[in-house]
């Protein structure tokens, strides 16, 4: 797990997934040197750096550079917004991405989802979530509460500059047809005010912290959202073998990405809880997702986010599955006043 | 200089329980001059030798021909180049130069070669070990690239395979070989083999007339290869085993008999010399099987131009249940494999047809038909169409052929393992 302080931003996946440790092979026992990807005794992979397409993260691009690939499970946790990824039971890579950043009443989180049939689709949802949380880090710092309408323009710029991120990421090398491509979902809270934007099928909920009511505040750019939207009745809608075809996301080949960006004010205490599919293809309703996290024994931002991860590997885990919770409280940060004295480096 | 590469080509995901991954490496060569070019620089770096039939049934248009072609490949020779002319029956002996084991070329040289050349005279019968054996000791010791070109148009008949299987391990590794036929008395296997050990190519002149031109293409392209050796060093993990190792271009060799060990989890495989070019390979390895979510380093195969590692390929393989990610095989890998499944039924059917059993020949043809037509090569329909006759190549519906002219035969076996750019 990875703790900093106040104002930094982490990258989640990062911190488990860069060390690969010099010791025994896990499978056969024989000695593995650092660095080492497989073991030489009986090639079983290793973790850490991956295969054929390893080093396409030294090409010098600011996403991709960082772009490590992921560890099984990560966590991240600073207090005001938590996060846990999981590689899942099914999948054998995990090519969800998540970064968040914030301080007390302004927090910053971004999730997304690899398309797992594009090439170094690993990679281009790093590259998407590492540039976006910058992005979104400094806008949730500036924001001023009273000035209407800014946090949605700025919020939009995050998938604008995500978009740049992913495109210098390479097609690798295995003859795939696709653009490296991924979702993306972003949020900014700044106290009580709440503003989303999405590109995929990612989602963002607003769930009431008593467990009573949870609110999709997201879109799906989905086949099946488009059918329903149509007027086609959504259990066929989601019963169809093309459901979960996502009809936008973020790469080369998905021409200007124009996000969906919604801004709420929330009342009441809660969670602005930020996922990708792996989660809620088990817990669509936003009501029983609101209901799943009121019984997380534990209440941390950490905890709630263990606790859906689990819920979802418990119910299957298919999927790659990553989760970011920001809780909130109805308190308006004013700047200098604020509970937290973080703004004052400004 | 060169600079190689080398790509894998795969499925990585595989169900649960399988065991074999299959591969395409495709390594290439730039950045050496075309075949014909300015003239090699280094000419004392290549050493040529030539190994023509002069068995008693190379008379006639055959003869001619012959001396011709061997005429034209020595004319091909730039200055400085190390050769030599092996006339061959059921024994050997160098016909020039008369001071071995080599001339150095030049416009003097050449020419005492063509003068002894129009000499030739013929007899005895046919022992292509010995040929091979007496080129061994021409080449062994020099320096650089060694290639030779042999020509037969008789069967291997005067010596036992034996001898020939011992004489393939003494020249391996020491020269490369390419085989050609002329005329359809000789055995496409007896070349197969010896291409095969030694690197090279085999291929049918049914039409005498077409040998200097051929001569010509085949030391042109032997000229443009200006990097001696270069090998795949193939690592596998413990318990996993390499099952084939094959080039498929330009001809389809095996090479997985080649393998020399280079350390306890390791073989080496001879490529022979390289110019500007691409070559496939089809490799499989057998591993134990991991569990869903495993993944494993099936195979690590680097790419060695001398002893310097010019690069490398990854064989991963990674068991999923993910049905949509393991079942669509790779492209490049299913078209070698398909390659290679055309190839067997050609030569199945052959061996049918020429052992008299007209039922499984035809039914072998109708399977490449079939095959042929799916893959779109439409030069193996062409050949087979002279061997049966075809009423439907898509659903491979075939008769047999009334009368089949025994070139046709030799034609259809000799190139059914020769790998062609196909239309789809």
């Amino acid at each position: 797990m990875t703790a900093a302080g106040d104002g930094t931003t982490v990258d989640a996946l990062v911190a488990e997934g860069a060390a690969v440790a010099a010791g025994p092979c896990p499978a056969c026992g024989a000695v593995v040197l650092d660095g080492e990807r497989y073991c030489e005794t009986c090639g079983t992979r290793l973790g850490g750096d991956d295969g054929p397409t390893g080093d396409v993260g030294s090409d010098g691009t600011p996403g991709a550079a960082n772009a490590t690939r992921s560890a099984a499970h990560s966590e991240l946790d600073l207090g005001v917004v938590a996060a846990v990824s999981d590689r899942g039971r099914r999948r054998s890579r995990n090519e969800d991405a998540v970064r968040v950043a914030g301080t007390t009443g302004r927090v910053a989180a971004v999730v997304c989802d690899g398309v797992a049939s594009t090439a170094n689709a690993d990679l281009a949802s790093a590259a998407a979530a590492g540039r976006a949380v910058e992005v979104l880090e400094a806008v949730a710092r500036g924001a001023d509460p009273s000035s209407d309408g800014r946090l949605v323009v700025d919020t939009a710029e995050a998938f604008a500059a995500a978009q740049e991120a992913v495109l210098p990421v390479p097609s690798g090398p295995r003859g795939h047809d696709l653009s490296p491509s991924t979702t993306m979902v972003a949020a900014v809270v700044v106290g009580t005010r709440v503003v989303v934007g999405g590109v995929g099928d990612s989602r963002v909920y607003w769930l009431s912290a008593d467990g009573t009511a949870g609110t999709l505040l997201t879109v799906d750019d989905s086949w099946a959202r488009e059918r329903i939207d149509e007027g086609m009745d959504p259990e066929i809608a989601f019963a169809h073998p093309e459901a979960h075809t996502i009809t936008r996301w973020i790469g080369a080949d998905a021409g200007p990405v124009v996000p969906r960006i919604a801004e709420t004010e929330v009342s009441g205490p809660g969670l602005v809880v930020l996922c990708t599919d792996g989660l809620w293809n088990y817990f669509e309703e936003p009501d029983r997702l609101a209901r799943l996290v009121a019984a997380s024994p534990d209440t941390s931002a950490l905890g709630i986010a263990r606790h859906l991860v689990d819920a979802a590997l418990g119910a299957g885990g298919q999927d790659n599955v990553t989760v970011a919770v920001i809780p909130v409280t109805p308190v308006v940060p004013t700047p200098g006043i604020g509970p937290g004295t973080d703004q004052q480096g400004e | 200089m060169a600079d190689f590469r080398i790509e894998c080509f795969q499925n990585e995901f595989v169900p649960e329980g399988a065991a074999v991954m299959n591969a395409v490496l495709t390594v290439t060569a730039d950045g050496l001059p075309a075949a014909d070019a300015s003239p090699v620089a280094a000419g004392d770096g290549r050493s040529e030798v030539i190994m023509i039939d002069v068995s008693g049934s190379m008379t006639g248009s055959k003869l001619r021909e012959a001396k011709a072609a061997t005429a034209a490949a020595v004319n091909c020779l730039p200055d400085g180049v190390r050769f030599g002319i092996i006339a061959g029956n059921d024994t050997a002996r160098v016909l020039y130069p008369s001071s071995p084991p080599l001339a150095v070329a030049s416009a003097s040289t050449r020419g005492e070669a063509m003068k002894v050349l129009r000499k030739l005279e013929t007899g005895g019968g046919t022992a292509i070990g010995s040929w091979l054996h007496l080129a061994t000791f021409l080449l062994q010791d020099q320096p650089g690239i060694r290639h030779a070109i042999l020509l037969t148009d008789g069967k291997n008949e005067h010596e036992t395979p034996e001898v020939l299987t011992q004489v393939l391990a003494q020249a391996e590794g020491v020269f490369q070989c390419d085989c050609r036929g002329v005329g359809a008395k000789w055995r496409v296997d007896d070349l197969r083999t010896i291409a095969t050990a030694l690197l090279g190519t085999y291929d049918i002149v049914a039409d005498p007339s077409e040998l200097s031109a051929d001569f010509s293409a085949m030391m042109h392209q032997a000229l443009s290869r200006q990097i001696p050796e270069v090998r795949l060093r193939v690592w596998t993990p413990e318990g996993a085993e390499v099952t084939l190792l094959k080039q498929l271009e330009p001809v389809m060799l095996d090479l997985t008999a080649s393998r020399v060990a280079a350390g306890p989890q390791a073989g080496d495989y001879l490529t022979g010399s390289w110019g500007s070019e691409s070559r496939d390979y089809h490799l499989s390895v057998r591993v134990s099987p991991g569990g869903v979510g495993d993944e494993m380093l099936a195979a690590r195969v680097t790419l060695l131009v001398g002893d310097e590692a010019a690069g490398q390929g990854l064989v991963r393989a990674v068991w999923t249940d993910d049905v949509a990610r393991s079942t669509r095989i790779n492209g490049r890998v299913a078209q070698a494999m398909g390659e290679s499944e055309l190839a067997e039924a050609i030569q199945e059917g052959i061996d049918a047809y020429r052992s008299g059993d007209v039922d499984e020949a035809t039914s072998r043809f109708s399977v490449a038909v079939r095959l042929a037509s799916e893959h779109g090569n439409d030069d193996a329909l062409e050949r087979l169409s002279t061997v049966v006759e075809i009423d439907d190549p898509a659903t491979g519906l075939v008769r047999p052929k009334s009368k089949v002219d025994e070139t046709d035969v030799m034609i259809v076996e000799t190139r059914s393992t020769r790998t062609v750019r196909t239309r789809k």
